[in-house]
């Protein structure tokens, strides 16, 4: 039964013949000056890293998780459309993925993860997923892999700017400005965005809809690029996010709470260049606060606000052209508080590192170590050991060993009923072996990795009814990760087509079970035709079962989504119009227990370019 | 008044056919059900989830009917189902985030009706003179809206809603009072109210975190949990409150801030109690707690409910991911000796005996 099941959902892939890799090719050769987060493309070759560039993003907006749902290997928990949602992929747990913005690790410091849904994508051009363990280079959380916002900059191309409004079912409305502008020495650019829904959707084949699911939000995000000569440049990021949502009833609960929460980015960076030298220092300030309230209509709340500086430094010193080695020194101090937290709380970590990279053509090899010291638990030595070898111009190999952490969290060090300061960081050992193929204008990768985790942390009650957090787990996650790309014009006709298939076991060691929430079979696949003015796509998902209770007696069908969208270009390209329908087939599905997501929805986008 | 009779009358035959069960009347009508004679067993599921449900037990076949409510009704029972209370031929399942009473036949457990509204987080319920009551919390980051809803058992409509002190819990019926213990919902508190005529007549103040209540002999118990780490842990206690005078007569204080005891229930003579998967068992004439416990519920991952009924133990046992299914293991209630273990739904509550 399972292999016919790989069978029927590999055949389309199969179907689709074979091609390249064009996207990561051409950012791997911009120049330094451009990209924020240098690491993602020199240090991480070992690496599977798939781009996922702005007209993905654009069919998938305004948030993050539809994105990577459609187009990645990333599953997702998500408690309805715009509530809160959480992505793991290689069957580790959501706060064992890091998620990178500009090279500096987001997560929230009192869950652990990032909620997806409160992450616009507007303003960056593209998004990349690193698959496999990145501790040493991105710290905690980088287990099963790491996404990453990057801006870019452009240089001397004068003013851009981007108008979008889009308007569609369940009054979902969403505006974005995006402007740019640069000279030779100067790149500037601006984005704003508001979203909101009222996300009342029928639930399929039922007399009620979703309740209490409306949420707005509102995102401005800034980035200044100044070279200030030929061997010193200066960079500014910032990004702000608004949010407030209801948290939406489910089939057999009735909601009445709200949750807002405010997230604050910054980060000014100073690169230089002098002979064989490289240096990049960054200071980050991360801001983070929620209110959470159980009844909307009163003022009764709880909240949690945490802020973060941290400062990183890195000296590369290139050997010769292919020998480079590169010094990592970080420091970073949070203070939490909330009403769930005893007083202010706060964590100071350091952490020195070390990365070397020598190119061998056809071979080529990167290893890394990291080393951090905390006030709060121990931490292991953390270490990543890879080779890549190109057998023939289309087909390269690649392989990785290391071994990555996940640092406990405010909440689980500090929760009132029950945070626990005698914890450890969760720790994982994992290998990889990748294959990259291209042939005929067409990429495939596939990779096959095994993490192997200890001190998984788990909240457990004891005694008085509390619950706990403890190092109890012992994880293995095995499996298979694979893409598919090929792009083609024909005569003007351009047709695309990108897949994805994961394979997942993630066995819970002590119970022979397999980890809750975990799909053992996950698909996505899209199609693009354009000709001339006009585009269009079709995109579809597959998640497989998922079991909701740790002894696999309970579980969740798994499902198929397809979403469609035609656009067409006016006033000479300037102005286009498009036109989407999510769930074309209606399925009825549930990403969590008893949230019903929706059926087919419309929507419609105005996009303008001058 | 005559429903009234009609209940006594009802309720004094019912105590004759169990007490005598070799006697066939033809008079009474024997209430017959799949679901009769047993042990119905509530699982709470999932916060959120909504897959609370009910298994039921035939402790002479010791065959388990897992999910009746659903299999009979046809639909699920709602999210995290905290309670479940007998009243004539009816059972009231309190249904917590679901904010409703799901009431159905007791012994076909038949859909009767559902009841919706003037209900905020209910949590369990008692039966006095015809009526219902059951606690709620209210918003749990409320303090000052938790109360008593006070429903007709016949016809379920609103009675009253008597407002009272943060967090009631459990709740009893005695001698024509209602005693309601307040756990404390989100916070702590440490009273027990006293209703009598829709009206708190007395608020008794006990230990920290009062969490079950048992009387018998003119005497009420009330175990109170004490305070968790964070708040600046205290011992628990148990409390001997006179049901005349409605004045603690003796406070037992547990001695190590560790020690936080629950399901209370008295048996035989006997105050029993657990702290942890450990039961103790005192005399109720005893003036002092006992040193070392009466034997431990080994099989038990985490005790989730425990009630004693006719000598046996019903330990009821959430999985330790408080995701799976759990179980109902029995002990012999004086010794400990383990009789028999059943699976359950997840995240068992307790077991409620359905017997006429």
């Amino acid at each position: 039964m399972m292999k016919k099941g790989i069978f029927y959902i590999l055949l389309p892939l199969l179907l689709c013949s074979l091609q390249g890799y064009g996207q990561l090719d051409s950012v791997q050769y911009l120049k330094e000056v451009v990209l924020s987060d240098i690491h993602l493309y020199r240090n991480s070759k070992t690496h599977l890293v798939q781009v996922l560039n702005d007209s993905v993003l654009e069919q998938n907006a305004p948030a993050l998780t539809s994105v990577l749902k459609f187009n990645s290997p990333l599953y997702f928990r998500e408690n309805g459309p715009g509530m809160v949602a959480s992505a793991s992929f290689r069957g580790t747990t959501a706060s064992q993925t890091a998620v990178v913005w500009n090279g500096i690790n987001i997560n929230s410091q009192f869950t652990g993860q990032t909620d997806f849904n409160t992450i616009l994508t507007s303003g960056y051009e593209s998004v990349a997923v690193r698959s496999g363990g990145g501790s040493v280079l991105y710290g905690s959380g980088a287990i099963g892999g790491s996404v990453h916002l990057n801006n870019r900059f452009r240089i001397g191309t004068g003013f851009r700017n981007k108008v979008r409004l889009d308007y569609g079912s369940f009054d979902t409305f969403f505006g974005n400005i995006d402007s740019e502008y640069s000279s030779d020495e100067l790149s500037l650019q601006l984005n704003v965005s508001r979203h909101s829904n009222e996300n009342d959707f029928p639930y399929p084949d039922s007399e009620k809809h979703n309740q209490n699911g409306d949420y707005e939000n509102s995102g401005i995000s800034a980035a200044v690029a100044y070279l200030l000569n030929n061997s010193n440049t200066l960079k500014f990021y910032t990004n702000h996010y608004n949010g407030d949502r209801g948290f939406s009833g489910t089939v057999s609960m009735a909601s009445k709470s709200k949750y807002e929460d405010y997230n604050s980015r910054n980060l000014l960076e100073w690169n230089s260049y002098f002979g064989r030298f490289v240096s990049g220092l960054k200071l980050a300030y991360l801001e983070e606060e929620y209110k959470y309230f159980e009844n909307r209509h009163s003022d009764i709340y709880s909240f949690g606000k945490a802020e973060t500086a941290l400062a990183k430094y890195n000296l590369s010193y290139a050997v010769n052209e292919n020998f480079q080695a590169t010094g990592l020194l970080e420091i970073q101090r949070t203070e939490g508080e909330g009403s769930n937290i005893e007083g202010s709380q706060k964590r100071e970590t350091g952490s020195a590192g070390v990365l070397i990279s020598h190119d061998l053509y056809p071979f080529k090899y990167e290893i890394s170590a990291r080393a951090e010291f905390s006030d709060s638990y121990d931490s292991p030595i953390l270490f990543s050991a890879g080779a890549v070898y190109e057998v023939t111009e289309a087909y390269l190999l690649k392989i990785n060993v290391s071994r990555n952490y996940r640092i406990p969290t405010f909440n689980d060090l500090f929760w009132h009923a029950g945070g626990n300061s005698d914890l450890k960081p969760e720790k994982s050992l994992q290998a990889e072996i990748g294959q990259e193929l291209r042939i005929f204008g067409a990429g495939v990768s596939i990779s096959g990795f095994i993490i192997d985790t200890e001190d998984l942390l788990r909240w457990v009650p004891s005694s008085g009814g509390k619950w706990i957090p403890h190092n109890t787990k012992e994880a293995r996650n095995y499996g298979l990760e694979t893409t598919l790309d090929w792009n083609r014009n024909l005569k003007g006709q351009e047709f695309s087509i990108f897949g994805t298939y994961a394979y997942t076991r993630a066995i819970d060691r002590a119970l022979d079970k397999e980890l809750i929430y975990v799909p053992k079979h996950k698909a996505t696949a899209s199609a693009g035709y354009g000709y001339g003015k006009f585009s269009s796509f079709f995109q579809f998902l597959y998640n497989g079962t998922i079991y909701t209770s740790s002894d696999n007696n309970y579980s969740l069908p798994g499902y198929t989504v397809s979403n469609a969208g035609v656009n067409y270009k006016f006033l000479k390209q300037k102005l286009q119009l498009g036109i989407e329908v999510r769930n074309i087939f209606k399925t009825e599905y549930q990403s969590m227990p008893s949230r019903p997501m929706p059926g087919r929805a419309f929507y419609s986008s105005l996009t303008f370019k001058f | 008044m005559q429903i009234k009779n009609l209940f006594y009358f009802l309720l004094a035959s019912s105590i004759l056919v169990s007490c005598s069960t070799d006697d066939d009347n033809p008079d009474i009508p024997e209430p017959s059900g799949a679901y009769t004679d047993g042990v119905v067993i509530l699982n709470e599921g999932n916060f959120g989830q909504g897959n609370s449900s009910v298994s039921f037990l035939d402790p002479q076949s010791g065959n388990v009917n897992h999910n009746i409510f659903k299999t009979v009704n046809g639909e699920g029972l709602g999210d995290t189902a905290t309670d479940i209370g007998f009243y004539e031929d009816l059972a009231f399942i309190v249904v917590n985030v679901s904010n409703t009473i799901q009431v159905v036949d007791r012994h076909t457990f038949e859909h009767v009706a559902t009841i919706d509204t003037d209900l905020n987080n209910p949590r369990k319920i008692a039966f006095l003179n015809g009526m219902a009551y059951i606690t709620n919390w209210g918003e749990g980051s409320n303090p000052d809206d938790d109360y008593i809803a006070v429903f007709n058992a016949k016809d379920f409509q609103l009675s009253i809603k008597i407002a009272v002190e943060e967090g009631p819990e459990d709740i009893l019926e005695q001698g024509s009072k209602i005693f309601v213990a307040h756990l404390g919902g989100w916070s702590y508190n440490n009273v027990v109210s006293v209703i009598s005529n829709n009206e708190v007549v007395k608020t008794i103040e006990v230990g920290e975190g009062p969490n079950s209540l048992a009387a018998g002999n003119d005497f009420l118990w009330v175990s109170a949990s004490g305070l968790p780490d964070w708040m600046g842990e205290t011992a628990g206690s148990i409390s001997k409150i006179n049901l005349s005078t409605l004045e603690v007569v003796q406070d037992y204080t547990f001695e190590d801030v560790s020690q936080h005891p629950n399901h209370l229930n008295l048996n035989n003579g006997n105050v029993f109690y657990t702290l942890e998967n450990e039961v103790y068992s005192f005399a109720t004439s005893e003036t002092s707690l006992p040193a070392t416990p009466l034997y431990t519920l080994e099989e038990v991952d985490y005790l989730y409910g425990f009630t004693i009924l006719e000598g046996k133990a019903y330990a009821a046992s959430a999985d330790p991911g408080f995701t799976g299914n759990g179980k109902l293991y029995v002990y012999e209630a004086a010794t400990g000796s383990l009789s028999s273990g059943y699976d359950t739904g997840i995240n068992p509550n307790g077991a409620y005996f359905n017997s006429l």
